[in-house]
């Protein structure tokens, strides 16, 4: 039975998507979403709200996914009974010894304290401005034992500069601490960050990472077109450098043959033999405004020396990571607040940003919540 | 079905060996096929050997379920007890680690006896393969026989486990790679042969199976390790023997001083041996398991060549960080304290190195040496993809130890990494991106 003050330590998640922290490069998919974690004293119930019949399989593969975890999972049978295909147990023959009432709807969420709608769209913030240390936070809570639970909390809370109390539950003020910092507003309400900041670009360096191919080379192709448009630049140079032929022998071709017009242009940095640098270098002397694009990622010692040599030039760096936990509402315009709340977004976040491609606004703040820029010019 | 064995951890019995010795054992039959675990009867019975190796198994279980196992009261669990948590380990996706667990053939004169009739039903019911004596007898490429361990071996053979069954994905590979990082630390203050030997394992199973395994990935499954500076099937044609890995790995008791330095004397002496007695070859594998440690420590070194040591250090953790990463930047720096970045892909290693000190810290009398210079380690959470976090924390940091004598090194996960460097040079710390 669950113990201690109810008022002070019990608190429930809603919609709780956990992903494999340790499958990042592999598996984009979400491992589990649990409907409701119920913390309480530190200790974790899950309860899962049945919906379809389908559902029992859930119990097994929770089963295979964590079979050292020690989490118990009730059942919400309120339709479906679990019990006809596999042994469960359901909460409505539970209901002497839970308040199931409270536990599963009356019960304050962990983060605001709210209704279910406000937490879900609490947790969508959460998963839009800090979503890897609320899926670490959740992984722990559901996959790890006690002792390494408090490590990854001790981490968290030494980040943000917090100082825990040890009389109440740590992992419950948190909760409360990131909702304070990330759930203050409206998602579509803190666009604030205007393109027309970042204008004029006249020239846009696109460094194509190692390891790509045609699939990854479309998605570059397509994000750097809507960053032209956005930024009324024309002016692309597709980077290739001789790392990444190594990997990708055909990238040239490839990158000839899906160039969407003439004026984008594939540069074999090899064959020209040339460096990033010396591109810079040719733009700042003819005065322009240049934006590098970082896709993924590249090699930094080659970004130190661009750093280094144009502090106080207008060079733009924007860092675009390939796969980002985005809020499913926003990245599918779909307000069903039913289904999971999470997903991974691949191909450079092309697959969220694509539903956006016709309002530059929209688009161009949702990147930047997960994209780095950085102008050389501030850094005199 | 013919195993070659790997590693096997023998019991002592008197002077008797005999092949049921084995508390545990590691093979393989093929290239395709996942590894397989051999346990003893020995694990839970009455001669308890469980009792007198609980903190090796402790270790073991702790880092094969990927930390999702927190060992307690070992040494009181039944044999079966033993296979189920062995198995269970093997099973999680969440530590994607590959092997099956096997057990010898036995015999029971009583066949009615409850705990007989217990495992029995055990054995039925549970995805265990079955070896007999014969297979078993054959001799393991490293054979360490179980008498009185000290803690760090303890931990140098759970690390040797652990990499051993990783799977074929990128973690499982930065895995092997920080349990070999460690396992060199290890050998290097303690001049082990058992830890030599462990070592020197680890790398030929690298070349030799997970290499060849991997290589068979088809895409999409071996995308992942385009993206690596290291991509490990890079090593698929490499041929190096045992002996010449053997070799590598003991010059480096024959060195004194920074370990960092004799990575790198060791590295550039096999660089400039010529290809026909075959140390190119291990140049080349050396070079992948250790290349980036030897350029962290020059780095770091380039920057305090003209000035003074630092005091403390900032460092982003990298899938290659590992203990030995931390000494060797305490090497380099003379920072007796680390502040460490990290992202969620990180976890492992970062609790890989919290057990580690809080390993060496207890057996501080017999290693004193290695306890007295380790540094302290503080860790932080970045994200790789939440700007707004990642800057307001790495903000803070820079802004709290603008006034200290520090260095900053920035590596891996490229949005915290450019984000760290700007804000060093920002207020003229001292700052390396790699």
């Amino acid at each position: 039975m669950l113990s201690g003050d109810p008022k002070n330590a019990i608190c429930r998640i809603v919609k709780a998507g956990i992903f494999d922290p340790s499958l990042v490069y592999t598996f984009m998919d979400t491992i589990t979403e649990y409907d409701n974690i119920i913390i309480a004293n530190d200790q974790i119930l899950v309860i899962e709200d049945i919906s379809k019949s389908l559902e029992w399989s859930k119990k097994i593969l929770y089963k295979f996914l964590a079979p050292a975890s020690s989490v118990e999972i009730l059942w919400n049978c309120e339709r479906v009974n679990i019990n006809e295909s596999t042994p469960g147990i359901c909460i409505d023959r539970l209901s002497e010894i839970f308040d199931l009432e409270k536990l599963s709807h009356g019960v304050k969420g962990c983060f605001k304290g709210s209704s279910e709608e406000e937490e879900i769209k609490c947790m969508e913030e959460l998963y839009l401005y800090a979503s890897e240390p609320l899926n670490l936070l959740l992984y722990s809570l559901v996959f790890m034992p006690k002792g390494y639970r408090e490590l990854i909390i001790n981490d968290v809370a030494r980040s943000l500069g917090l100082r825990l109390s040890t009389s109440r539950s740590k992992i419950m003020q948190l909760f409360t601490e990131l909702s304070k910092r990330y759930c203050k507003e409206s998602v579509l309400g803190k666009y604030i960050v205007s393109s027309n900041g970042f204008k004029p670009i006249e020239e846009i360096y696109v460094l194509i990472p190692r390891g790509v191919k045609r699939y990854r080379l479309k998605a570059i192709m397509k994000l750097t077109n809507t960053l032209c448009s956005i930024l009324s630049c024309n002016n692309v140079h597709l980077l290739i450098s001789k790392k990444v032929k190594e990997k990708s022998p055909n990238i040239v071709k490839l990158c000839m043959k899906e160039r969407s017009n003439e004026k984008t242009l594939c540069r074999d940095l090899e064959e020209e033999g040339k460096e990033l640098r010396d591109y810079v270098s040719e733009a700042i002397s003819r005065c322009k405004h240049i934006l590098i694009i970082i896709m993924g990622d590249y090699n930094k010692q080659a970004l130190s020396k661009i750093i280094n040599d144009y502090r106080g030039y207008s060079v733009n760096i924007l860092i675009i990571p390939e796969v980002a936990y985005m809020p499913k509402r926003l990245c599918e315009k779909s307000s069903d607040l039913r289904g999971k709340i999470v997903n991974a977004y691949g191909m450079y976040l092309k697959q969220c940003l694509s539903s956006h491609m016709d309002n530059h606004d929209v688009f161009w703040n949702l990147l930047l919540t997960k994209s780095l820029i950085t102008n050389l010019k501030n850094l005199t | 079905m013919s195993i070659n064995w790997q590693f096997k951890l023998l019991y002592k019995t008197g002077w008797d060996r005999s092949p049921s010795n084995e508390i545990l054992a590691i093979g393989f039959s093929d290239y395709v096929n996942p590894k397989i675990l051999y346990l003893s009867r020995r694990l839970g019975s009455d001669e308890k050997i469980a009792d007198k190796c609980k903190n090796l198994l402790t270790n073991i279980i702790r880092l094969l379920s990927g930390f999702t196992i927190e060992p307690k009261s070992i040494d009181k669990l039944k044999f079966y007890d033993f296979v189920r948590l062995f198995l269970s380990c093997s099973f999680s996706i969440l530590a994607p680690f590959r092997y099956n667990v096997a057990l010898s053939y036995s015999k029971y004169e009583e066949h009615s006896r409850a705990d007989v009739v217990k495992a029995i039903h055990a054995r039925l019911t549970m995805p265990i393969s079955f070896i007999d004596y014969d297979e078993l007898s054959r001799d393991g490429l490293v054979e360490i026989c179980y008498d009185d361990f000290d803690e760090l071996l303890n931990f140098s053979i759970a690390s040797l486990v652990a990499g051993l069954l990783t799977s074929i994905t990128r973690h499982g590979y930065y895995v092997r790679l920080i349990t070999m990082h460690t396992n060199l630390l290890l050998q290097y203050y303690t001049r082990s042969k058992h830890i030599l030997d462990t070592n020197t394992l680890l790398a030929y199973d690298t070349v030799h199976w997970f290499v060849k395994h991997a290589h068979r990935l088809r895409e999409p499954e071996a995308a992942e390790y385009h993206y690596m500076i290291y991509d490990p099937e890079d090593l698929v044609n490499i041929e190096v023997s045992w002996n010449e890995l053997l070799e590598y790995f003991k010059k480096f008791t024959y060195y004194n001083g920074d370990l960092g330095k004799a990575l790198e004397r060791l590295l550039e002496e096999y660089k400039s041996y010529s290809n026909k007695n075959n140390k190119q070859n291990v140049y080349k594998v050396s070079s992948r398991f250790f290349g980036r440690l030897k350029n962290i420590y020059n780095l770091i070194n380039t920057v305090v060549k003209n000035e003074h040591k630092f005091d403390h250090v900032v460092i982003i953790a990298t899938e290659q960080w590992s203990p030995l990463q931390a000494l060797i930047i305490t090497e380099a720096s003379g920072a007796k304290e680390i502040t460490v970045l990290y992202t969620q892909n990180i976890l492992y290693q970062r609790l890989y190195e919290e057990i580690f000190r809080n390993t060496i810290k207890r057996c501080r009398n017999n290693w004193d040496k290695l306890a007295h210079i380790y540094p302290k380690i503080n860790y932080i959470l970045v994200s790789s993809t939440d700007v707004e976090y990642t800057s307001f924390i790495i903000e803070n940091i820079v802004s709290k130890y603008r006034r200290d004598d520090i260095l900053f090194v920035s590596q891996g996960p490229i949005i915290p990494a450019i984000k760290l460097y700007v804000e060093a040079i920002k207020y003229d710390k001292k700052a390396i991106l790699s």
